[in-house]
């Protein structure tokens, strides 16, 4: 069976985990834990090894979602689940002021990978003015105008299923633009 | 004299592995502590064999316990290594066509795992890595540190998940005295069947295991399923819960069946529901495959279509083939294995991946 994989990474407490279960058509064993350290105030826990959800498309494909672990000390996996990865999408918490500033680092971290399609996911963002809500993180991140910033809501299927096919046309466009180039 | 020695009590193994990795180093890590020793051997970096003596058994028996061939193959396997001298067990296997490569390199890989998995757990003993030492157990594979040492951490979480509902390897589980609420078709695996029908009452979690010829930590995770999605129970036995933060792979005293000393399971932390309700309409099962459940998973899912006479349904009655439960729904789902490593993808496939999120 053929397979693809989509990275769903982002600061600590973004929403990631709720983000793949959302979506996934498998129930996970999670591998959240009790946090100890100085973000136990933040999260009562927290992904430590990773999320796994899976998409069945056909029955000769399947889309798996790699949710990673959000904290610094465990980014020694991140390079690991990036590895043949379709692209990954990347989510901030609006409502937490620092997860901006760490959503850079990681975005930083990700972009040394390999170039990939991304996606900017903001969650737990102002309903009321969405298009304010993307600029400000878009402004933020510095984020490249070919990236996509989408508001989602990590508890909202149609929402989620949004931001990934949000991905897979970037990833296609990609595409496109290598073939095109190619041909010139 | 050894290129590099210490104690676990200073140097958690994976800190160690690591940086043999990144030194990209060739020889043999070994671990001794009082109840056993390990052995790692790495190559560049990577690992191509590991061993634990606590679960230290010879490939063929390995295999032939596995059923992946029968006794008579693997005596006419030894017989013609004795004959030949220095042919290995594994590949006069597949030579033989008792088994395939891929199948043999599957089944080392997952050896090499187990046997990483038990020593990572390990946080007293010593260790001594030798250069250029090699194994003579070779089968050509190669692992990377990294991939083994997340593997052993997912396998850990998943233990402690699982240790919220079977707290003991020695509780006994038997059928729910009362099914599911608002259960009306359960889909279970051929897996999860062969071990709900041994849940008797009687058998521990140990026996199950033991029974279906299933690692105790496998067992666990099906069982785990099953008492989560309410078919199963253990009975009179109340599961306290504890906020004790567990250490992770290098500082929880556990044993080789992943236990603790006092043979039961470590406390229970974790509190997420793992196993989905959904609607669905009768207790089926069928051994008919309905695909595949990704890379490397260990089961394909199926659906049953009359339930044996032997078997207690989950509303408790007796069941004759063909009988239907109570109405309800329920959903049983088990985490297959991933691979973290995919392809990339074709303009063809991604276009087949849009047409089939759109469609979700």
């Amino acid at each position: 069976m053929a397979s693809a994989k989509i990275v769903v990474t982002g600061p600590f407490g973004a929403g990631k985990t709720t983000f793949i279960r959302t979506i996934s058509e498998i129930t996970v064993l999670s591998t959240e834990r009790v946090i100890s350290d100085h973000t136990a105030h933040l999260k009562e826990s927290t992904t430590v090894a990773m999320d796994f959800g899976r998409i069945t498309v056909d029955p000769s494909l399947v889309l798996y979602l790699f949710g990673t672990p959000g904290q610094k000390r465990f980014d020694f996996m991140w390079e690991m689940l990036a590895e043949g990865m379709l692209g990954f999408i990347m989510m901030v918490d609006r409502s937490r002021s620092g997860s901006i500033d760490e959503a850079k680092s990681i975005l930083d971290a990700f972009r040394g990978f390999r170039p990939t399609p991304a996606v900017i996911a903001v969650n737990k963002h102002d309903p009321n003015d969405p298009a304010a809500e993307i600029f400000a993180v878009r402004q933020s991140l510095l984020v490249e105008e070919n990236i996509p910033v989408i508001c989602v809501d990590a508890m909202d299927r149609a929402s989620v299923k949004n931001v990934v096919l949000g991905l897979l046309y970037s990833a296609l466009e990609e595409i496109d633009t290598e073939e095109t180039v190619a041909i010139a | 004299m050894s290129a590099l020695v210490g104690d676990l009590s200073a140097f958690a193994l994976p800190d160690v592995f690591r940086l043999l990795s990144q030194n990209k180093q060739s020889g043999a890590l070994k671990v001794v502590r009082e109840s056993g020793d390990g052995f790692i051997y790495l190559r560049g970096g990577q690992v191509y064999f590991a061993q634990c003596s606590l679960t230290k058994e010879f490939l063929g028996q390995r295999l032939a316990q596995s059923r992946l061939i029968t006794q008579g193959q693997l005596l006419r396997v030894l017989d013609e290594q004795k004959k030949r001298g220095d042919v290995r067990i594994g590949d006069l296997l597949v030579e033989k066509g008792f088994v395939s490569k891929e199948m043999l390199d599957t089944f080392v890989q997952e050896e090499i795992q187990d046997a990483i998995f038990h020593l990572l757990q390990w946080d007293v003993g010593v260790f001594t890595f030798d250069e250029g030492v090699v194994s003579e157990q070779e089968v050509g594979l190669s692992v990377s540190v990294e991939t083994l040492i997340m593997e052993s951490s997912r396998r850990l979480d998943e233990w402690e998940v699982i240790q919220r509902k079977i707290p003991s390897l020695d509780v006994v589980v038997r059928m729910a005295q009362s099914p599911p609420e608002d259960v009306v078709e359960i889909n279970i695996k051929p897996e999860e069947w062969s071990l709900l029908v041994l849940a008797d009452g009687i058998r521990s979690v140990r026996d199950i295991a033991a029974a279906t010829e299933r690692s105790e930590f496998d067992a666990c995770k099906i069982l785990y399923g099953l008492i989560t999605a309410g078919l199963l129970e253990v009975p009179g036995r109340p599961i306290e819960l504890s906020n004790e933060e567990p250490s992770r792979l290098s500082s929880r005293d556990v044993d080789d069946t992943g236990n603790d000393d006092t043979g039961n399971i470590a406390p229970p932390v974790l509190e997420p529901d793992t196993l989905e309700i959904s609607e669905i309409h009768e207790i089926r099962l069928d051994s008919s495959e309905k695909g595949d459940t990704g890379p490397a998973a260990t089961a394909v899912e199926v659906s049953v279509v009359s339930v044996p006479s032997v078997v207690s349904a989950p509303n408790g009655d007796k069941k004759s083939e063909g009988g239907k439960t109570k109405e309800g729904t329920l959903s049983v789902q088990t985490v297959p294995a991933v691979s973290t490593q995919t392809q990339p993808v074709s303009k063809e496939t991604l276009l087949r991946l849009i047409a089939g999120v759109r469609s979700l």
